[in-house]
């Protein structure tokens, strides 16, 4: 077309092929948006390699045997750290941590959906970026966590296919009883029938790892971007989806390509049902006269807000997260063998142990009680720095907040960390692990600094240093031993692991100390 | 002490001010608003008309120059105990300026001189023989 | 400087990127209404951002009661209410956030606040992230007002109310300035409210001051603001 004709939209007749072509066209639009914005490549590349141990375990596939595995047999990951602490005492729950961290995985993954759907400045309405482009709501964030999808494939094509060979007997084993996977032995017999069996068998892994793998992962990854908002309601619909999931993969429904379309069908297709587009109708309380307080000073008051403001307002997180997993540890402890035979009391504790840990670092994200975050922000507009700017008509000064907020995360995370070694030592497990996770602590009131000061770089910066600290350098320390071969004589004790692990947190940690000293012109002000 | 009854209109062209003191001259003159009766005072009045201060304060200013409204000091701003005297000033001074200007455009468009003062005699003569014969009819009627 | 003068500004210069604003000398009185106007990109908010303390400046000096606000935030927004459409705040509800933010302020007038909540028509149970543009704007303003400012700083106030909004806008400033003590800064792009309510204006173009003085010396008898300010070539 050319010629400088211009012709008015036409109204296109309603058509499934229209629908598609314009999913097709998203799809595309998404994949050049996600291309351009750095920050999402790199939490799509982190997302995507980091997972690579985990997508196998998580289908319930034997990685040296490319069968399935019933529940509730577990598998021994190469895990260190408060994972294996872990572990060693949730022996009934073998699955429990690798989904978790599939789950952030897909977190993670959502969050980089940023560039594609990007925030609009009232995020009472939905928080898709122009909402009145002609695509229907759902086949648009299909078509969205499609584009994000595809990268994290291609990283951990990439991962798989040039690493594979050193990882690759780590991996996907190195015995010669190796089984090609059923589901793709075909493969195997008809297109490449001339390939050596371990050849064979990194192809069949690498299909299972990268298809199977992006069924177990499509819905999760939907149901975090469908959840606009991380209330009751949102948080249950993720939940389910989580079950639904994961409970397939136990009793085996994602080892077989049928069955894993299935499921990964049917739990998008109830994900996308009701889709919640953020317009919900706000619940009506009951008003109530509004009442002020008196005002001792806006100083004494910031005081009193920071140090009260938390217990007010987040006791219930306190009393779940708290003290009700400490209870179940000591009555675990206080039952004798007899009247808990199989070891589940214990391992229920140990299962909420576990759990208490993140849940309770999270708690360093709410100074004064309120959330860190605004409604409706996405994973390319975090960091900010709304909260500081909350605060800018009232009479205090922006680096007497900044300091509040760095001290509430010191002493929520170090009220956690100190939570995390009571529980190791009282199920009667090593103070080791507990000990090297001291930096989360410092790394957890940087971030908390830097989201509340609006500073994305060492923001980030601290991101990946707890994401390296707290995943990376445990892997990496357990992987590579048998990446460089015995030749290497490298001791699996924990000094190594906790130099590396202090030093990471420290890199991650300092920098965001520099908001507390002075007060610089935020980047936030400008505009 | 009730609301004042002005209503200001921004499309008239009239600047606020002059509206209000057409008004509230038009009230007191009318009877509506009594001798010595309490005004707003212009701190009051702004937000109630949505004007700013110094209209109001400006439009009162007029007021008291033209005797209609006395500021007394302390106690607020009241309606003139007066209005007789000081109106009839105010409608004669206001009389004078618009036969000022009718003159002066009049000559403005070409009529001057001698047939100027031609046509002003023969309108007050016109006026005065109605005038005579309203009177000679009351004083029939009253026959 | 006048000892009772609330703003005053000497030599201001604030830089933004490319942008310069330069206001040589301005000073604000108690008990006036002072309207700011000017196209946009003219600087009204960087200048309101600065006489708040949420700027810091270049060159010059900002006084707002006899302090530099950016040094003393404290001090200084005790007593100076500043309000702009798309300020961030607390996503709480209404009635919880206006309940943090009373304990901030000791000049907070409970039944002041209460009556301008029903004045503006807030409805207190909504989060205060989920109201709509005109209710955000309403609610920010009944935050400024509420504690009795000495110096009340509005950026934009009308651009998201309706003519009623409007209207209770107006009133609510012009009470503000029945204590003789007390001033409003506004700008507004609503001129013809700006003509009405106040009495001096300060025209900026370009980071530029265009004119200042008493609103009817500048505009006239004969022309309304509009007219003034496109002829002056500032629109």
């Amino acid at each position: 077309m050319g010629g400088g004709v211009s012709t008015t939209a036409v109204v296109p007749a309603p058509s499934l092929r229209n629908d598609l072509v314009a999913g097709w066209r998203h799809f595309v639009n998404g994949v050049r948006m996600t291309a351009r914005d750095p920050f999402a490549l790199g939490l799509l590349a982190f997302a995507g390699a980091v997972t690579v141990p985990f997508w196998g375990f998580g289908l319930g596939i034997h990685p040296f045997e490319a069968r399935h595995l019933p529940w509730p047999r577990g598998v021994v990951t190469f895990t260190r750290g408060w994972t294996s602490t872990a572990l060693k005492l949730a022996i009934r729950f073998p699955h429990a941590e690798i989904a978790f961290a599939q789950l952030l995985g897909a977190a993670l993954v959502a969050g980089a959906l940023g560039p594609s759907s990007a925030r609009r400045r009232w995020p009472a309405a939905s928080d898709r970026g122009m909402p009145a482009l002609p695509l229907g709501p759902r086949a648009r964030v299909i078509a969205e966590v499609l584009a994000v999808s595809l990268y994290v494939l291609i990283a951990r094509a990439a991962v798989l296919a040039f690493g594979g060979v050193r990882l690759g007997r780590t991996l996907f084993g190195h015995d010669p009883r190796f089984a090609t996977y059923p589901d793709v032995a075909w493969l195997g017999t008809t297109l490449l029938p001339a390939l050596a069996s371990p050849t064979a068998a990194y192809v069949s892994s690498f299909v299972v790892n990268t298809v199977l793998g992006m069924l177990l992962a499509f819905p999760l990854v939907l149901a975090w971007a469908t959840t606009t908002r991380l209330d009751a309601r949102g948080l249950v619909k993720l939940a389910v989806a989580s079950l639904l999931v994961f409970g397939a993969a136990s009793v085996g429904a994602m080892a077989h390509v049928g069955s894993a379309l299935l499921v990964c069908g049917s739990v998008s297709a109830f994900l996308l049902v009701r889709l919640d587009d953020g317009s919900r109708a706000e619940s009506v309380h009951p008003a109530r006269p509004v009442g002020f307080r008196r005002s001792p000073g806006p100083l004494a008051q910031l005081r009193r807000d920071a140090w009260l403001g938390p217990a007010r307002r987040l006791w219930w997180v306190l009393l779940l997260a708290g003290a009700l997993p400490l209870a179940l540890t000591l009555v675990s402890r206080a039952t004798g063998p007899d009247a808990d035979p199989h070891g589940r009391l214990v391992s229920l504790a140990a299962l909420a142990a576990f759990l208490q840990w993140p849940a309770l670092l999270l708690v360093a994200l709410f100074p004064f009680g309120l959330g860190l975050v605004p409604h409706g922000t996405s994973a390319g507009s975090l960091f900010s720095g709304a909260f500081v700017r909350s605060w800018s008509a009232l009479p205090v000064e922006p680096r007497t907040v900044t300091r509040a907020v760095y001290a509430h995360g010191l002493v929520a995370a170090g009220v956690a960390w100190l939570m995390l070694c009571l529980q190791v030592r009282v199920l009667g497990a090593r103070l080791g692990p507990a000990l090297y996770e001291l930096p989360a602590v410092f790394l957890m009131a940087g971030i908390a600094v830097c989201e509340a000061v609006g500073d994305r770089r060492r923001g980030l910066a601290a991101v990946g240093a707890l994401a390296m600290f707290q995943f990376g350098l445990p892997f990496g320390f357990a992987l590579l031993p048998e990446v460089l071969g015995s030749a290497v004589p490298f001791a699996r004790n924990g000094m190594p692991l906790a130099i590396a692990g202090y030093a990471v947190g420290l890199a991650g940690a300092l920098p965001p100390l520099v908001h507390l000293r002075g007060r610089a012109v935020t980047p936030a002000l400008q505009g | 002490m009730d609301r004042l009854r002005i209503q200001l209109s921004q499309a008239s062209g009239v600047p606020f001010y002059r509206q209000i003191v057409d008004q509230l001259a038009g009230l007191i003159r009318s009877g509506q608003l009594l001798p010595n009766t309490r005004l707003p005072s212009f701190r009051e009045l702004a937000p109630q008309l949505l004007v700013s201060l110094i209209t109001v304060r400006r439009a009162y200013a007029d007021l008291e120059a033209a005797g209609l409204i006395a500021c007394r000091h302390g106690q607020g701003t009241f309606v003139a105990g007066e209005i007789e005297a000081a109106s009839r000033k105010q409608a004669l001074a206001e009389a004078r300026a618009l036969v000022e200007s009718a003159l002066a455009r009049a000559r403005q468009l070409g009529l001057r001189g001698e047939a100027l003062r031609a046509h002003v005699e023969r309108l007050i003569e016109r006026e005065d023989d109605a005038g005579a014969r309203t009177e000679k009819g009351r004083a029939h009627g009253r026959d | 400087m006048d000892a009772t003068d609330l703003v005053d500004v000497q030599g201001l210069v604030v830089r933004r990127g490319a942008f310069r604003l330069e206001v040589p000398a301005w000073r604000v009185g108690p008990g006036q209404v002072v309207g700011i106007v000017g196209p946009n990109g003219a600087g009204k908010t960087t200048l309101l951002e600065a006489v708040a303390g949420l700027r810091p400046v270049d060159a010059g000096s900002v006084r707002v009661f006899g302090l530099d606000p950016w040094a003393h935030p404290v001090e200084v927004r005790s007593a100076l209410g500043f309000m702009s459409d798309d300020m961030a705040v607390f996503d709480l509800r209404v009635e919880r956030l206006l309940r943090m933010v009373s304990g901030y302020y000791p000049s907070w007038d409970g039944a002041l606040a209460r009556e301008l909540v029903a004045r503006f028509a807030i409805d207190t149970r909504k989060k205060a992230g989920a109201l709509s543009r005109g209710e955000g704007t309403r609610l920010r303003l009944v935050m400024a007002m509420a504690f009795r400012p000495c110096l009340l700083v509005l950026d934009e106030p009308a651009a998201a109310l309706d003519l009623s909004g409007r209207r209770r806008l107006l009133e609510s400033v012009l009470e503000v300035v029945r204590d003789p003590q007390r001033s409003v800064l506004v700008s507004s792009h609503v001129l013809h409210d700006v003509e009405r309510v106040a009495d001096r204006l300060l025209v900026l173009h370009a980071g530029r001051v265009i004119h200042e003085g008493e609103t009817a010396t500048l505009v006239g008898e004969d022309r309304t603001l509009e007219e003034a300010i496109e002829a002056w070539g500032a629109a």
